[in-house]
């Protein structure tokens, strides 16, 4: 070294005494208090205002430059007071999932299941079904859930994989924050930054039981909109064998393609625009009333044909370093049917949202919202809704606050939510959320909160023909259900508490205990048989009701580990364990909604999965998923075992080779040999891909 | 609140600190641009005749693209700063800087090993990297970028490391794996 000892002290005195002027002078402003959005702002780094060049600052500038740490905010989601799990931009990478629900399976604590090749169940901490109705899905803010059938359309939500940043999957209510429908969980995807999705990539993959995707992408910037990207993709999957070992015919096809654009408007103003478009076709073999003559009920092989398009544009504004707005606004359109119902769905949404660090303490959030769903729909021997094209509307708002009772050890977070929809007006939904970090290696968390599941057109407006018969003297039988004009929502107060701690700096864990009170619960009541004169011919109708006859409890507690068992090897293992009592209020005659909810649902699942960096730019990864049998659907216990092997040959070429189910020839997941639909057996599949990057 | 923001939340407040918070990884790749200033390279040892310095990172380096954004092409001196993609360790020949993010784990031992005496300065950021023969090594305290450096570690490759950049480290360690405060090595 070359450093002259007494030059050195002088300076070095001068240049601590300038170090900490500027040190006191620097305020903590920010706190990291909004975890989850701030773990979007590392996402988007470059969607804040134009970076100023860092390099003309000084190093003594740089040095009191607060930076958003990237371990922060890597902590900041154990730092949630509520069960989160993450699903980063580099699982995804590691994963051998080609779709949303494939990659959701790794989620410890959520219930995915496989219907046929188009369509899953996918829910969190029970009433689990195609229609998962607890479950809130959003892209990009965006909500996917259906208001019509109250569920989820998994086969028309394929963002794709690459342009994915992450997807946050909230198991819990989160309806103080989200709104009605995040009764018992929250699936948040979000899509990356145009600016992070630079340059070209084209993908492409087939195996036994698809071909493809096949994905195009190209990102750049261009004047005048800054970062875009647009990409189109296209896939088929081919179809599964039903229980029976008949050809399900479910097999599916889709083209979807969309951009993204992120500017910056000015230093303190930022724009993202984004929109897809996509047309599918999936079919299934299903059990469906056909006339009121000969043969009434068949065995139909159904197309589902659907598309639809979307646009979203968000204004963020940072108005001073303590507040910051947003306003989004976005239109979706979806169209589907098969010769048993058709759909079309306009959608129209506005969000504002203004964020305010008020004093050293308080971080607090508030919004309004107004959404417009108008749908229109055609009868068909089996589906009927009345009134035929409905438009509803759901004014909503809300404010939360998060207060630093003893700062970086105890917060108390209170949050409100009041909606007016056209079903059940006014709807309140509260929660409380405590977190206690005695030190850097633990936190405590619990909550009680309350959320609604607020009726769908399928609750209030809708008569489904399951099947028709021949009824005594040899008139036809219609077996039908009736949706509720009156139906009411369905509230949920939920207990809830959590653990979370770096035990050493390579073994984490997370648990969450949670006891949740339903009331006003589903049920389907029996009417008396009448005869019905319309349609002709005259017929018996065996109809029964949709009610609200049922209340009961559920109780679960969800594990998770990580493990960097070497600097090359992570193992995670994760555990649920869940249990459902449903009783019917006085006066409920429930025939089968209860029972079919309570054994819907896994009690037991587990899971191990296993990540191990190989050398040659190897990466090799396992899971292994315990599901415990599911009575009310026939489905006995499985175990599936899944890998991928991905070669990253330089820098431009990856290939990855996939295999999954890879226990069984054929294995159910869902629904089984009574349901209307002819359910899938899911295959043994193995399937190559390689990615080109330019 | 700690589960976030409001129904938008997650996507509706990316820009929530801009103004008091900048990007970790951009607020060290001008560090890293600084280094270049204040370090010296023994004679012969960078490339004459491109004028170019490489700053090499793996190609799987997560922050790669705040690195480039911030630094790539930016001139320092009589030559430019390029940022350098490795997929193999053959190739740290050409390095004249090697960043290794926190994510190198215990790779980076024997990376450090296999530049030990080549005149390539490593800053890196994992609690090992100076004991395993890195040179400069950054932390945070608090919310704010810190780096300690490992004079040895330099004298070795023959880099010359300025007093400047020594004065503003928070601790410089003179022989491998022993470390001392700004006292200890003002005497």
């Amino acid at each position: 070294m070359h450093v002259d000892p007494c030059t050195c002290r002088i300076s070095r005195s001068l240049s601590s005494f300038i170090l900490e002027d500027v040190f006191s002078r620097v305020s903590r402003r920010f706190r990291i208090l909004i975890a989850i959005s701030l773990l979007t702002s590392a996402a988007y780094p470059s969607l804040s205002q134009p970076t100023p060049d860092l390099t003309q600052k000084s190093l003594e500038d740089l040095m009191n430059i607060q930076v958003t740490s990237v371990s922060k905010r890597e902590q900041t989601t154990s730092q949630a007071a509520a069960a989160v799990f993450v699903i980063s931009r580099e699982d995804i990478r590691r994963s051998g999932a080609l779709n949303i629900p494939d990659l959701l399976r790794m989620v410890p604590g959520l219930d995915v299941a496989q219907i046929d090749a188009d369509k899953w169940a996918i829910s969190a901490r029970g009433f689990n079904g195609q229609y998962s109705d607890l479950v809130l899905v959003l892209v990009d803010g965006r909500a996917v859930y259906n208001p019509i059938f109250a569920g989820v359309f998994w086969d028309s939500q394929n963002v794709a994989l690459d342009t994915i940043e992450r997807i946050e999957v909230i198991r819990g209510p989160g309806a103080a924050v989200w709104g009605s429908n995040a009764v018992n969980g929250v699936i948040n995807i979000i899509t990356r930054s145009a600016d992070d999705t630079q340059g070209g990539y084209v993908t492409a993959g087939a195996g036994n039981a698809s071909t493809g995707p096949a994905t195009i992408g190209y990102g750049g910037k261009a004047s005048g909109i800054g970062a875009y990207r647009v990409y189109g993709q296209g896939f088929q999957y081919n179809s599964q064998p039903t229980f029976a070992g008949l050809d399900g015919q479910d097999d599916w096809r889709l083209v979807h393609g969309g951009f993204r654009t992120d500017s910056a408007l000015s230093a303190k103003d930022s724009l993202t625009t984004e929109g897809e478009a996509f047309r599918g076709n999936a079919g299934e073999l299903a059990s469906t009333p056909v006339s009121l003559a000969p043969p009434l009920t068949a065995t139909l092989a159904l197309r589902d044909i659907y598309s639809g398009w979307n646009a979203l544009t968000r204004w963020n504004r940072i108005v001073s370093p303590h507040s910051d707005t947003s306003l989004q606004v976005y239109f979706d359109r979806t169209n589907r049917g098969d010769t048993t119902y058709s759909l079309g769905l306009d959608t129209f949404d506005i969000d504002f949202q203004h964020h305010v660090l008020w004093g050293s303490r308080q971080d607090i959030v508030w919004g309004l919202g107004y959404r417009l769903s108008s749908d229109e729909e055609s009868p068909t021997m089996r589906i009927v809704f009345t009134p035929q094209d409905r438009a509803t509307q759901l004014f909503s708002s809300f404010v939360q606050d998060e207060i630093a009772i003893r700062p970086d050890h105890i917060s108390l977070s209170l949050g409100a939510r009041l909606e007016h929809n056209d079903y059940t007006g006014f709807v309140f939904q509260p929660s409380a959320r405590m977190v206690w970090t005695p030190n850097s290696k633990n936190m405590v968390w619990s909550a009680i909160s309350s959320a609604d599941r607020t009726p769908a057109r399928s609750d209030s407006d809708i008569r489904v023909n399951y099947a028709a018969v021949a009824g005594p003297g040899g008139l036809p039988m219609l077996i039908s259900l009736f949706g509720n004009p009156h139906a009411k929502n369905e509230r949920l107060t939920a207990f809830e508490m959590g653990y979370r701690s770096a035990w050493t700096s390579n073994f984490s864990v997370d648990s969450t205990v949670f006891y949740n009170r339903y009331r006003d619960v589903d049920s389907v009541e029996p009417g008396a048989t009448i005869v019905e004169t319309s349609p002709a011919p005259a017929h018996l109708l065996i109809p029964s009701y949709l009610g609200n006859g049922l209340h009961g409890e559920t109780h679960g507690i969800e594990l998770f580990a990580n493990w960097k068992a070497t600097n090359f090897w992570t193992l995670s293992p994760g555990y649920s364990f869940f249990s459902m009592h449903l009783h019917p209020f006085a006066g409920s005659q429930d025939l089968t909604d209860s029972a079919g909810d309570e054994g819907g649902t896994p009690d037991h699942q587990a899971q191990l999965r296993s990540s191990v960096r190989l050398p040659w730019n190897l990466q090799w990864n396992a899971s292994a998923y315990f599901v415990n049998r599911l009575p009310a659907v026939s489905v006995p216990a499985y175990t599936r075992l899944d890998t991928v092997l991905i070669w990253h040959a330089g820098e431009r070429v990856s290939v990855r080779v996939v295999g999954q189910n890879l226990l069984k020839n054929v294995h159910p997941e869902y629904a089984g040999p009574s349901s209307s639909v002819q359910s899938g057996m899911i295959k043994r599949d193995a399937y190559a891909q390689i990615t080109w990057s330019f | 609140m700690l589960l976030g923001a409001c129904m938008l939340g997650c996507v509706m407040s990316q820009s929530v600190d801009a103004q008091s918070a900048a990007e970790e990884y951009q607020v060290k790749a001008a560090f890293l641009f600084h280094f270049v200033q204040l370090v010296e390279w023994p004679a012969g040892t960078l490339d004459a005749s491109d004028r170019s310095i490489s700053l090499c990172i793996f190609d799987d380096e997560p922050h790669r693209r705040e690195l480039e954004n911030t630094i790539e092409g930016k001139v320092v001196g009589m030559r430019v700063l390029h940022v350098r993609l490795l997929d193999q360790r053959q190739d740290i020949q050409g390095c004249n800087i090697l960043f290794l993010s926190r994510d190198e784990g215990r790779r980076q031992a024997a990376i450090l090993r296999s530049v030990h005496d080549l005149p390539v300065l490593t800053v890196g950021e994992t609690d090992t990297f100076l004991a395993d023969g890195g040179m400069i090594h950054f932390h945070l305290d608090g919310d704010k970028i810190r780096f300690d450096i490992n004079a040895a570690g330099a004298d070795a490759s023959h880099l010359r490391i300025s007093a400047r950049l020594l004065l503003l480290a928070t601790s410089v360690t003179h022989t491998t794996g022993i470390g001392v405060g700004k006292e200890g090595y003002a005497h």
